[in-house]
């Protein structure tokens, strides 16, 4: 391998895992990241500084609703400029991940303000123990009251809670809806969390929302004994969460759903059962496993590459950032939630407790739409201080550049990605109908931003 | 067409009550007594009920119901569901979808009919599907359903300023969204979805142009707004056949006798608005409404709403429909009950297996992969 | 010296978002006659934003400037002043500019545009103005503040940015004392500046923390006729008083009772009563979050927008040896 071959080996690899570990980034910031190492990089990542934001302040001046956010549509400018913004990247996309796992949603919870603080719960636990997640979102007032849990009492069990925590929050559920545990496991479960629940805040009509706070009524707790997946005991929430952290299924379930959050579409048998033992022997430390994701030859291999269909989210604030336009929080941050939504994803509100389908289920006919032209309306974005700087990325060449080249110049500058062969010579089909790409003509910035709109609007683009 | 069983081609319009609609309190019981000792909390009686007969009654904010009742254009499916009811919103919706309640599948049943109505694709918009996402029902290898949220602004790059050069990049757009053999990158389903993207686009965004109705729906109410743009893409006669919209959430636990009687006025009104256009139209006895949820709920309240149960109730709306109850209301007494839930009596497959050969006139046992007794719904 | 004597009088508003109430109120000033004029800001995008107006003992009159970016709207509302001729000027930092409405709530005029050249903006934020009825503007991405006619046109500016003393980072409200001084909430340095009429710095006020005297992004600066200085400080949640010798007298955090509009709507919604009954956090109710303009009255009346719960609190302040 030449050493030109290998440097470019090196900045696709990088840019793989930024569109993975986070939302992809502009083609300088590759530069700065391949300069600091692969495996350098993935520490960072897996250590984002736990601080509040530097921003916050201007935040909070510019969208006071959004500091009291009452509904979600209050709440999005906060969220929407993190993702667009954030150099944390992988802090963002582990509460995606969460948000999308542990799923409260807005339909019913219509609080925006308790659904930031979950956000927020999940940068700040997301990467950590998976047990001590599970404790965290149990004691969280939004998700007790989204499933219902301040209607469990200890002579009246609300099985909700208990039933999602074991179906869709840990240990899950094969294709014929049975798992690895009982319906008895759901009802023991739901008698263990009795007693958790949000405490009553006001009503939000006359002077705004008020924080949500989580209560344990011990009075209200069925403190009883308990036989939950073979163990018995009067156990309370915290044993049922400890007893399904140390469970197999849970580890494969966690292993099965980061692997298709972070990976590929299609799931890989041995590195899921890999991924299973890495959750076993560290006790399901999720930072941890992101690690032996990220560094593992299956996760840089070309098979798995551009395997993944961008979420919403993904498509949206990946494209955006390629613009580098976000100096200030404004409309046009906050309006990129909106984006998503058209899309077929309400940030900060999930369909429903499973949160949202990953992979192809995305994309449909009318969501297509949206992405071709939300993607090809930010690249052409010629005043952006980022469009500019990869259009003269292109344009640096002082050679005439063969429609080839172009559109390998066009597809670095986009962040060092790739189509595939159909796509691609399309493409250059479209490039040679006018000839070699010369960057002095006058229209060579209106061809080049043709050039990325093209390339936003191919399928292969869906994929990150 | 090919006419099945003497019953003339009719098209389809799909609503989907998800999250879990409440059987009991939308086809009340409101002569037995057991219902009220289940529901001490959520018990329906006096005003907040419409009597249909003396068992049963309607949910007081389904008044536009009862009059299509009367008009005998509404069957009602009492006790409908399937063997092994699944709870789970999830894995009991996708039984719905995909007809298939003891194996997971991807494919949805309106998506193998649509194949079978069009198995060489040729019609884009055979299946149109109102709102963001498609349901798994409508979804199925080399089907593109169009999923359409605003009639008037659908289509590629209609926003995009600058393009002076628009049909060349329409063209070459055009170009790259042609299906490949399965396996290749990007996916078959993707270039697929692509290409009925594309197809549908221009159809769909003309549909409003030679749309004219006196029917004023509701602006506020989303089920409204999108049995209008059924109503929109029907008058356009672009050979759908297949219409689907959702309307929800009806999963409720708690606060339940406010959410459920919002949820139900918004639909009745829906409904009612959809329905006196299709008449305008004179397609009343071409139309069949078809509404279901994903199951019913436990036949005990839990003091401010109602868990997820099994059985449930299901409608079909049109002209063409021989109105009246199907089926049996399921008894409430303990001995009777399936751990807390009705049991069913109609498998909700029957009806499917009516819809696909009496409206759509296609075969079912391909789309649900055995023979069900069809019930006696559709009169011509 | 007087020292600062309050009483907590009374409250304004509701959470609503057209009509009677608020949505976010991020100014408050009164008018010649005493009538209560309210900026309600909302997020940008979000439709509930205008100017209302009521009396102070919550009489509803009526509203303007509601959303939009047509004359006569705003999108981003920031702060307002009211002239002596109760001309209220409104300023906007989505559109960058300044609309002017006469005391009906019509529209007369609006002027500025987004641009670093003397008598353009950069999101311009607190207006205030002076003994000879000029404005002055927080031009506050500019970092300067700038001197207008009331017709608009430039007169002078001042401001650089940083955190030495007399420059500014991120400037949001701006009073003028009786003496035709500029002061200045600066916002992001976490101080009050003190400027003379044509911009030469004299002193500033507070530093960065929770003590009494420190401030967390103090938003809003007023004087009193009497000297006094009231400091919004934002992200403390509470108001800080000082004498006109910058000493500490007081430190507000909030007193609010029902406000009339709330207790009507709490009356025709039992229900609603008995959910707050059931949550008990009546403590929690009458706290100030982000308090962010303050104004007062000649009869010592002081008036504090608290801008995330929908409503104004008003203080009797005592002016004892004031009146001696």
């Amino acid at each position: 391998m030449t050493t030109a071959t290998s440097a470019r080996t090196d900045v696709s690899l990088i840019a793989h895992l930024l569109r993975r570990a986070g939302f992809g980034v502009t083609r300088d910031q590759i530069d700065a990241y391949t300069a600091k190492g692969y495996e350098e990089t993935v520490e960072e990542l897996l250590h984002p500084k736990q601080e509040e934001a530097a921003d916050q302040d201007l935040l909070d001046r510019y969208f006071i609703a959004s500091v009291e956010a009452r509904s979600v549509g209050h709440a999005d400018p906060q969220w929407a400029w993190r993702l667009a913004t954030s150099q944390k990247p992988l802090e963002e996309k582990i509460a995606l991940f969460w948000h999308s796992l542990l799923a409260v949603g807005g339909v019913k919870l219509d609080h925006g303000l308790e659904m930031l603080t979950e956000i927020e719960l999940f940068r700040r636990v997301g990467l950590g123990r998976f047990q001590n997640i599970l404790i965290e979102i149990s004691r969280n007032p939004g998700m007790m009251y989204w499933l219902d849990n301040q209607n469990s009492h200890k002579n009246a069990p609300n099985e909700n809670y208990g039933r999602e925590l074991l179906e869709l929050f840990s240990m899950g559920i094969d294709d014929l809806g049975g798992g690895a545990y009982t319906e008895d496991d759901v009802k023991t479960a739901a008698r263990a969390f009795t007693g958790w629940a949000s405490r009553p805040t006001p009503p939000p009509f006359f002077l705004g929302p008020f924080p949500m706070e989580f209560n344990f009524d011990s009075s209200d707790h069925d403190d009883g004994e308990k036989t939950f997946l073979g163990e018995t005991g009067n156990f309370n929430g915290e044993d049922i969460v400890e007893i399904i952290a140390k469970q197999r299924a849970t580890a494969r379930f966690i292993a099965f759903r980061l692997y298709l959050f972070f990976v590929a579409d299609e799931p890989n048998e041995p590195e899921i059962e890999r991924l299973t033992d890495v959750f076993q022997e560290t006790n399901g430390d999720i930072r941890s496993l992101l690690r032996s994701i990220f560094n593992s030859d299956h996760f840089k291999s070309e098979e798995v590459r551009f395997r993944k269909i961008k979420s919403p989210a993904e498509l949206v604030f990946g494209t955006a950032r390629l613009t580098d336009r976000f100096d200030i929080p404004d409309m046009e941050s906050s309006s990129l939630a909106n984006q998503a939504l058209f899309m077929g994803q309400h940030l900060l509100n999930p369909p429903s407790v499973e949160g949202w389908h990953e992979g192809e289920e995305w994309v449909d006919s009318g969501s297509l739409i949206e992405r071709i032209n939300f993607a090809s309306g930010e690249v052409g974005r010629t005043d952006a201080p980022g469009i500019q700087r990869m259009i003269e990325r292109v344009g640096t060449s002082n050679d005439l550049l063969d429609p080839e080249e172009f559109v390998e110049a066009c597809l670095d500058a986009l962040g060092s990605i790739d189509l595939g062969d159909r796509s691609k010579s399309v493409l250059m089909d479209h490039a040679s109908q006018v000839g070699p790409f010369d960057s002095d003509k006058p229209e060579s910035e209106e061809r080049t931003v043709e050039m990325f709109q093209l390339i936003v609007s191919t399928p292969d683009y869906q994929y990150c | 067409m090919p006419k099945n069983n003497g019953h003339q081609n009719k098209n389809l319009v799909v609503i989907q009550l998800s999250g879990g609609n409440d059987y009991l309190n939308t086809l009340v019981p409101y002569q037995d007594g057991l219902y009220y000792d289940f529901r001490p909390s959520m018990g329906l009686k006096g005003d907040d009920v419409i009597p249909i007969n003396d068992k049963c009654a309607f949910n007081s904010n389904m008044g536009p119901f009862k009059t299509l009742f009367d008009q005998n254009k509404m069957a009602v499916m009492m006790g409908i569901g399937y063997p092994e009811p699944n709870r789970s919103h999830f894995r009991s919706m996708d039984i719905w979808h995909t007809a298939e309640p003891f194996t997971s599948s991807s494919e949805g049943w309106l998506g193998k009919a649509n194949s079978l109505i069009d198995p060489d694709g040729k019609n884009p918009v055979t299946t149109v599907n109102f709102g963001r996402g498609l349901p798994r029902a409508l979804a199925s290898q080399g089907v593109s359903v169009a999923s359409v949220g605003a009639l008037e602004s659908y289509g590629l790059y209609t926003g995009l300023a600058g393009a002076s050069n628009r049909d060349a990049m329409l063209d070459t757009v055009s170009r790259i969204y042609q299906p490949m053999a399965d396996g290749g990158f990007p996916s078959r389903r993707i270039l697929e979805t692509g290409r009925g993207a594309l197809d549908g686009a221009d159809l769909l965004r003309e549909a409003p142009s030679s749309y004219n109705s006196n029917v004023e729906y509701p602006e506020d109410n989303p089920i409204a707004q999108s049995l209008k743009g059924i109503a929109q893409v029907m008058s356009a006669e672009l050979g759908t056949r297949i219409y689907y919209a959702a309307h929800g959430s009806f999963d409720t636990h708690t606060n339940e006798l406010v959410n459920h009687a919002l949820l139900w006025d918004q639909l009745s009104k829906a409904v009612e608005c959809f329905w006196d256009d299709v008449q305008q139209q004179g397609k009343g006895n071409e139309t069949v409404i078809w509404m279901f949820s994903e199951f019913g709920r436990r036949i005990a309240d839990n003091g401010t709403g109602t868990d997820h149960g099994s059985g449930g109730v299901a409608f079909v709306i049109g002209d063409s429909v021989k109105g009246g109850l199907y089926g049996d209301y399921p008894k409430l007494d303990l001995s009777e009950q399936l751990e807390g839930d009705v049991h069913f009596n109609t498998d909700f497959r029957q009806v499917y297996s009516t819809l696909l050969e009496d409206v759509l006139g296609i075969e079912s046992e391909p789309v649900l992969k055995q023979k069900f007794n069809k019930l006696d719904l559709v009169k011509n | 010296m007087s020292l600062n004597n309050f009483s907590y009088s009374h409250t304004i508003g509701i959470a609503s978002f057209l009509g009677r109430g608020f949505m976010n109120p991020v100014d408050v000033r009164l008018d010649s006659k005493g009538l209560v004029y309210v900026l309600s800001r909302s997020n940008a995008g979000n439709q509930d934003v205008r100017v209302s107006v009521q009396t102070q003992d919550s009489e509803f009159l009526h509203e303007f400037g509601r959303w939009g970016t047509d004359p006569g709207q705003t999108t981003q509302p920031s702060a307002m002043a009211i002239d002596s001729d109760d001309r209220i000027y409104v300023t906007d930092e989505f559109m960058h500019n300044v609309t002017v409405f006469n005391r009906e709530g019509q529209f007369i005029d609006r002027w500025g545009e987004s641009g670093t050249e003397n008598g353009r903006f950069n999101r311009p934020s607190g207006i205030a103005i002076d003994s000879e009825g000029n404005l002055h503007i927080v031009d506050h991405l500019n970092t300067r503040i700038q001197k207008l006619a009331p017709d608009g046109t430039f007169i002078s500016s001042f401001g650089t940015f940083g955190t030495e003393p007399g420059q500014l980072n991120f400037p949001w409200g701006i009073a003028i004392d009786e003496e035709d001084s500029i002061w200045v909430a600066d916002w992001r340095n976490d101080r009050v500046q003190k400027f003379s009429n044509n911009g030469d710095f004299i002193n500033s006020l507070g530093s960065s923390g929770k003590k009494d005297g420190q401030f967390n992004r103090p938003s809003g600066v007023h004087v009193t006729s009497d000297g006094s200085i009231f400091v919004a400080d934002w992200r403390n949640d509470r108001v800080q008083a000082f004498t006109s010798d910058d000493t500490h007298s007081e430190t507000l955090i909030g007193d609010a009772t029902l406000s009339k509009w709330c207790q009507e709507f709490l009356d025709v919604n039992p229900e609603q009563a008995s959910w707050r009954e059931n949550a008990a956090l009546f403590e929690m109710e009458k706290r100030f979050w982000r308090p962010s303009a303050i104004e007062s009255s000649d009869d010592g009346l002081i008036l504090i927008a608290d801008s995330c719960r929908h409503r104004i609190q008003i203080y009797q302040q005592e002016r004892a040896m004031a009146m001696n």
